[in-house]
């Protein structure tokens, strides 16, 4: 069942940040995670980084770089209050070893996925969906990830 | 009176032209010396040592500019080294590589290799009204562009962005710390990132084998 979840959006929408997993750094300053960074096929615009722990490599967090691009005019339209880190509502549903983030995404049109195997050692598969060149879902596989063990 | 100017002041003025320091206008101005003659001043010289790059070689180092913008609300900046017009946010001929500024710095350094070629071609700063000295803070509402030093060393195949001069971070107290960056594989060399400890912000950003991982025009400058 689909549930409420918030990303945070930074001053200009450019940043857009969904906390899975309480750390004690914040998304500025990351001394106790390490990232990796993927770029989305074209012709989307944007990048995708996956914020891991430094300590057991679990999943802590989701970043997406040039959101105002890659987001619909929804979220996009928070980078006229200039406000940083202005909560924005996607939902989220989980089951064992599979996590879904929603974006409202209401176009039509063909839908397109990319596929993105995280490289070791972090562990998972993370499936991108998008419309009409907007992010529309993101499916993470086998991830560890906090959010899974509310499925349990 | 190009007739006055001795070998060695010749040899000076030529390289300070090739270095970027004088420009050709100016060094015809302030010498009284006809374009032309300067112009094959220049070609002597690279024919004496057999190209253009050969004569940078010779000189060590040369100063450039990097183009960088930042992205309205300062949330993101990116260095362009390739020369290409494109729109922000295409990456998908990339892979990349992410860099924490971890306990130094709020902020990190995203670098985008080319899949042909293997090469450094755009760099990403996450969070730069952070990490960077305050006059890059950008604007609130529009793309702010900015020219940042770039240093190529031809001697030591190295390369330097530098965000600030020791003098220009006025709250500098204490020395800089750097985060070390081993490339991946099939890159070789280091990036460091180093980060002025009193002000935590962005300093320089150094690259080792640049003539291996920066977009090929920077160290093959042959014309």
């Amino acid at each position: 069942m689909k549930q409420a979840f918030t990303m945070q959006l930074m001053k200009g929408a450019m940043i857009g940040y969904i906390p899975i997993d309480d750390y004690t750094s914040t998304i500025e300053r990351k001394s106790k995670t390490w990232t990796q960074v993927y770029s989305f096929e074209k012709p989307v615009l944007g990048q995708i980084g996956f914020n891991f722990s430094k300590s057991d490599n679990r999943l802590l967090g989701i970043e997406i770089y040039y959101a105002r691009f890659c987001l619909s005019n929804e979220y996009v339209e928070f980078a006229e209050y200039f406000r940083d880190k202005e909560t924005a509502e996607i939902q989220f549903d989980t089951s064992p070893g599979l996590t879904l983030f929603y974006f409202d995404c209401d176009s039509e049109g063909t839908r397109t996925k990319q596929i993105i195997y995280v490289a070791p050692p972090a562990v998972g598969t993370a499936v991108i969906a998008f419309r009409e060149e907007k992010l529309c879902c993101i499916e993470l596989i086998g991830f560890d990830c906090a959010l899974e063990k509310l499925a349990l | 009176m190009s007739n006055n100017l001795s070998d060695t002041e010749k040899a000076k003025l030529v390289l300070a032209i090739m270095r970027g320091d004088l420009t050709f206008e100016d060094a015809c101005a302030s010498t009284s010396v006809a374009a032309d003659s300067l112009r094959n001043w220049i070609d002597d010289a690279i024919a004496s040592v057999g190209s253009r790059r050969a004569v940078y070689e010779k000189l060590g180092k040369i100063k450039t500019v990097a183009k960088m913008f930042v992205l309205p609300g300062g949330a993101l900046a990116c260095i362009r080294l390739h020369d290409r017009e494109a729109p922000f946010g295409e990456k998908s001929g990339y892979w990349s590589s992410a860099i924490q500024l971890a306990d130094l710095a709020d902020g990190e350094v995203i670098l985008n290799y080319s899949w042909m070629g293997c090469r450094i071609e755009e760099i990403d700063i996450v969070f730069p009204r952070l990490c960077l000295p305050p006059q890059f803070a950008g604007s609130e509402t529009e793309t702010s562009r900015f020219s940042v030093e770039m240093e190529l060393d031809f001697k030591r195949k190295t390369a330097k962005i530098r965000f600030a001069r020791p003098s220009k971070i006025q709250t500098q107290e204490g020395p800089l710390t750097s985060v070390c960056f081993v490339l991946p594989a099939p890159l070789i060399g280091t990036v460091f990132l180093s980060v002025d400890n009193a002000s935590e912000r962005l300093y320089n950003i150094e690259f080792s084998h640049a003539d291996q991982t920066l977009p090929q025009h920077l160290f093959a400058p042959e014309t």
